[in-house]
Order: structure tokens, then C-alpha cells, then sequence
């Protein structure tokens, strides 16, 4: 149970985090923040302490933890004093039903050992492999035999995972579905206080039920949960457009890139999203933070070259072999298409609202469809059978802006029912 | 009205809908995740194995054989014996300290340390 204690701790030095950056976040986004912040946290600092040479203890990742978070959290003066985050949500009935079905999302993800074939060959494997080596293992990553588990993916959920061994004493994977229902409650308490704002408690509570679907991700161990979680709090943050939540929303985008690589496509998605939903260069600048927190893997990885499977030589040939097949691999990617009843109702939701209500929402539904176009452009140039990556891929890493785009239909059938 | 609430309602249920995880795959391999835990318990940290599985490199099988022995042994380097066209690495089989073979016999000089669980592990 040492996920649980961790999940404790990580949020409480992220809410000590989120605090320095808005002195005046609370109720549900402040706990949701939090989690995200944590783990974030632990990332940095798990990172760097690799770098220099420091092997992990429980002792000197907590103690830097906390001597960062304590460090911030009292130089408040810092923190701007103005927020948005009014953090007052009034809960409906309709809450009770999503805490009965994120009841039951924490008995599926906690009933077993973490069970998915990625987590033995990727992100539990990594995780298990730094926290034996008390520090990234880059004989590991780097020996040919090892190019299965995917060297280039960012590492932020290995290094929780290993935080999380180096808590229990001992690697365990039995309650590992911990941490990937703390994202998932991350991301809705976000959901459900940015929907507070917008509507009715009623309509608000809907909206995050409705979210579930994207949020609770059924992949338990995967870094698909997590960046559904960044992302997603990401999108919705930015959406809401003040200062504050660009704030976090930066730093949120910047820890999507350092879970996976559709994370970094995302971070560009949404500065051209932004470009298209004409917003100020001044403003877009302000995501900068992202970049900070993406940068580091991108340079080690490129210093320890680690292979990218997509960039495999031959990428061009590939890309114009398989351009004239992009019908056929959208059908093949309509037909893996996670959750198609839910999927066509958003589609039909699409042809219902008033264009002008639709133009409001501009900048998620041009983001999903960029990072869309990101992920048909890697199956036309990856070295691997295109229909088996499809099938094997596109299922899973299509939920992952499923919450945003959920939330902005509904708010959007909201608004038209009102008007 | 009538689609924001068939939303909330097809979303919800949806979780509802998804399988009961299960490890079919380990059911399925009977006791080889016992011999890899026998394996990590003979060997320590920073110890090279060469790994022979039943499986064609580039199955399923062999995938599942050779992800599970490097999960299970992490700390270990896990080495693949069998090449993609089929044929057997001899430089693996020759710098390891250790070669495990499940369900299949080594040729090989390297002493025997054990046999359990459907498999046996060799010294160097």
C-alpha cells in the first residue's frame, strides 16, 4: 500500500507547489493540481538527482521534495495575488453517481496486479529497472536488446513508479492501479470545478460523469492515464484563457511532454490551436514553462542517442509509400476507435450545436484535430506493419483528449439548451 | 437536452462495460513466471543471462517470454539467444554468465545448477 501513502504525499507537496504558483487556488482544483504537481515533482527531482549521480534513497528524493516545495510554498510573496480559482463548487445528486463510478474504476484498477503487456515492456519494466539501479539505467536503455521498451519515451511515470518502490522498500506492481486512479480523480476534480463556473451544479456534475468515459483510463500502469490527466486539465486551463490558468496550464503541458511523446505533439497542437484561434503571440508566450520541462528528456535522450523507432531511416520513403493508403487507415482507425456509441454522439452533438456556439470552442476542437493529424502522420511513417500499429495503438491513444472534447460538447449542448 | 443526457448516461456506462482484467497471459504460461522467480532468486544484479524460450523471435510468444523474463529479472541483463532469422546468437550464449532454457534442453559444457518449474538454469 505504499501507492496509497505516496499518493498522500505527493499531493500534499504538490498543493504546497501549486500555492507558491497561485496563493489563492483552493477547493477541488488545488487537490487535483496538487496530485499532478506531485508527480511532476518527483520527476524533476528524480531526474536530476540521476544526473548528478545521486542514487535514490526514500530519504534524499523526499527531503529535496519537500525542501522544494517548502522553499516555494513560503516565499509566497512570490505567488501573484490575484487568481481565478475561486474553488466554490455546490454538489448535486449527480456527484454521488460519478463517485459510484470512480468507485468502481478504483476496484478495476486495484482487483489485480498491474496486468497490461505495455507495463511489463515498457513503463513498469523501466521503472523496475532504475529502482534496482537506484538511478536511470542508461546500459539499459541504451543496449540493443532493450529496443522493445521503447528508450525514447519520456520517463515521468517510470520515476513515480520507482519513488513509489523506493517508499514500499522493494519493487511491488500489486497496487500500482492506485496512482492511475489518483490521475484519473486528479483530472475530475479539475473537470468538475471548471465546469462549476461555466453551469448549473446540476449540468456541471453531468459534464464530469460524462468525462469518466476519457478519464478513467482502462489502461492501469500506463503513461496513457497520466497524460490523459495533464493534458487534458492542460487543454481545459488554457481554454478558460486568464493568466492564472495559463500559469498552470504551462506547467501542465510541459509535464505532458515528460509522460509520453503524444504529449510533446500536444504541446505543439496547442500553440497552433492558439495561432488559430487568434491569441495574442503575448499570451502563447507564456507557455514557455512547458518547454523548460520538456527539454531535459529531449536533451538527454538526444545526448545518450536513444533511437526513435518512428525516425527509423527511410521515414521519407515510407511517408510517400503509404500516403496513397490514408483512406484505408482511417478506416482502420475508425474501426479501433475506443468507445464508438459515446464517439458518434459527440459527432452528432458536432451537427447540432449553432456554429456560433461551435466557434467559441475553437481551440480544443482544433487541438484534438491536430494532435489527430500528429498521430495519422505516425502511422505513415512508422517502420512497423501500418495496420498492426493501428490496431495495436490507436484504440488506447485516442481516448487520450476524449475528456476535453466531452467537456466542451456538453457545455456547448448546455449553452444550446439555454439559448 | 436529450443528447447532453444520453452523453453523461453512455459515458458513464461505458466504465461499466470494460472487461475484468485478468493475467490470461501468465495463466497461459503455466509456471514460467515461478521459474523466472527461481531465476532471480539464484542471481544477483548486474548478472547477463541468456534466455532460450519454445518460441519464434518475432511470435507473440516469444515476445510475452522474453518481456516477462526482463520484468521479472530486472537488474539483470536479459539476453535473446534465438536471432529474427531464427538462428542462435552465439556471441549471447557465449558472454552470459548464465543461459536459462524453459521447456527446451541446452547443448551446452556450462554446469547445471538447477532444473525446476519446467526449466533449468546454467553457470558459466
Amino acid at each position: 500500500m505504499a501507492a496509497f501513502f505516496v499518493v498522500i504525499t505527493l499531493t500534499v507537496v504538490g498543493m504546497m507547489i501549486a500555492l507558491a504558483i497561485d496563493r489563492h487556488l483552493s477547493g477541488l482544483s488545488l487537490i487535483g493540481l496538487g496530485f499532478l504537481y506531485g508527480s511532476g515533482a518527483v520527476y524533476v527531482v528524480m531526474l536530476a538527482l540521476s544526473v548528478v549521480g545521486v542514487r535514490w534513497s526514500i530519504l534524499n528524493v523526499t527531503a529535496v521534495l519537500l525542501l522544494i516545495s517548502g522553499v516555494r510554498f513560503f516565499s509566497l510573496g512570490l505567488g501573484p495575488r490575484a487568481s481565478g480559482l475561486a474553488g466554490k463548487v455546490t454538489m448535486s445528486p449527480v456527484d454521488i453517481v460519478t463517485c459510484v463510478v470512480l468507485a468502481a474504476y478504483v476496484w478495476y484498477a486495484t482487483r489485480i496486479a498491474a496486468w497490461h503487456w505495455d507495463f511489463w515492456a515498457i513503463w513498469g519494466l523501466k521503472a523496475r529497472v532504475f529502482f534496482e539501479a537506484r538511478g536511470i539505467d542508461w546500459h539499459f536503455l541504451g543496449s540493443r536488446w532493450n529496443a522493445f521498451a521503447h528508450p525514447d519515451y519520456p520517463l515521468l511515470l517510470p520515476l513515480n513508479d520507482a519513488y513509489i518502490a523506493l517508499a514500499n522498500g522493494e519493487w511491488s506492481d500489486r497496487w500500482i492501479g492506485i496512482q492511475s486512479a489518483a490521475f484519473a480523480l486528479a483530472l475530475l476534480l479539475i473537470v468538475r470545478e471548471e465546469a462549476a463556473r461555466e453551469t448549473t451544479p446540476r449540468k456541471a456534475a453531468a459534464i464530469t460523469l460524462a468525462t469518466t468515459a476519457f478519464a478513467l483510463s482502462p489502461q492501469i500502469g500506463l503513461a496513457d492515464g497520466p497524460l490523459i490527466a495533464f493534458g487534458g486539465a492542460a487543454l481545459l486551463l488554457i481554454r478558460r484563457g486568464d493568466d492564472a490558468a495559463f500559469r498552470h496550464a504551462a506547467i501542465l503541458l510541459g509535464l505532458a511532454a515528460a509522460t509520453k511523446n503524444e504529449g510533446m505533439t500536444l504541446c505543439v497542437a496547442v500553440v497552433i490551436a492558439l495561432i488559430v484561434a487568434r491569441t495574442p503571440l503575448r499570451k502563447i508566450a507564456q507557455l514557455w514553462p512547458a518547454l523548460i520541462l520538456a527539454a531535459p528528456w529531449l536533451i538527454l535522450r538526444a545526448a545518450h542517442h536513444l533511437p526513435t523507432d518512428l525516425a527509423a531511416p527511410g521515414m521519407l520513403g515510407r511517408l510517400t509509400a503509404r500516403v496513397a493508403a490514408l483512406p484505408q487507415l482511417g478506416e482502420m482507425m475508425l474501426e479501433t476507435l475506443s468507445n464508438p456509441i459515446l464517439w458518434s454522439l459527440v459527432a452528432i452533438s458536432l451537427v447540432i450545436v449553432p456554429f456560433r456556439i461551435l466557434r467559441t470552442e475553437k481551440f480544443v476542437l482544433v487541438t484534438t484535430l491536430v494532435q489527430l493529424l500528429f498521430f495519422m502522420l505516425a502511422y505513415l511513417v512508422t517502420p512497423l506493419d501500418a495496420a498492426w500499429h493501428v490496431a495495436s495503438s490507436f484504440g488506447r491513444i485516442s481516448t487520450q483528449l476524449g475528456a476535453p472534447v466531452v467537456f466542451v460538447i456538453m457545455t456547448m449542448l448546455a449553452r444550446t439548451a439555454s439559448s | 437536452m436529450l443528447a447532453f443526457i444520453s452523453i453523461a448516461l453512455v459515458a458513464a456506462g461505458s466504465v461499466f462495460f470494460r472487461p475484468v482484467p485478468a493475467h490470461r497471459l501468465d495463466e497461459a504460461w503455466g509456471d514460467y513466471p515461478e521459474f523466472l522467480a527461481a531465476i532471480r532468486t539464484t542471481t544477483h544484479n548486474g548478472d547477463t543471462i541468456a534466455l532460450l524460450v519454445p518460441a519464434r523471435r518475432g511470435s507473440n510468444d516469444y515476445s510475452y517470454a522474453y518481456f516477462r523474463a526482463s520484468y521479472f529479472l530486472a537488474g539483470r541483463e536479459v539476453l535473446p539467444v534465438i536471432d529474427d532469422n531464427g538462428r542462435i546468437i552465439a556471441g549471447n550464449v557465449r558472454d552470459a554468465q548464465f543461459v536459462a532454457a524453459w521447456h527446451g534442453r541446452l547443448a551446452s559444457e556450462r554446469p547445471l545448477l538447477w532444473r525446476a518449474h519446467g526449466g533449468e538454469l546454467h553457470d558459466r
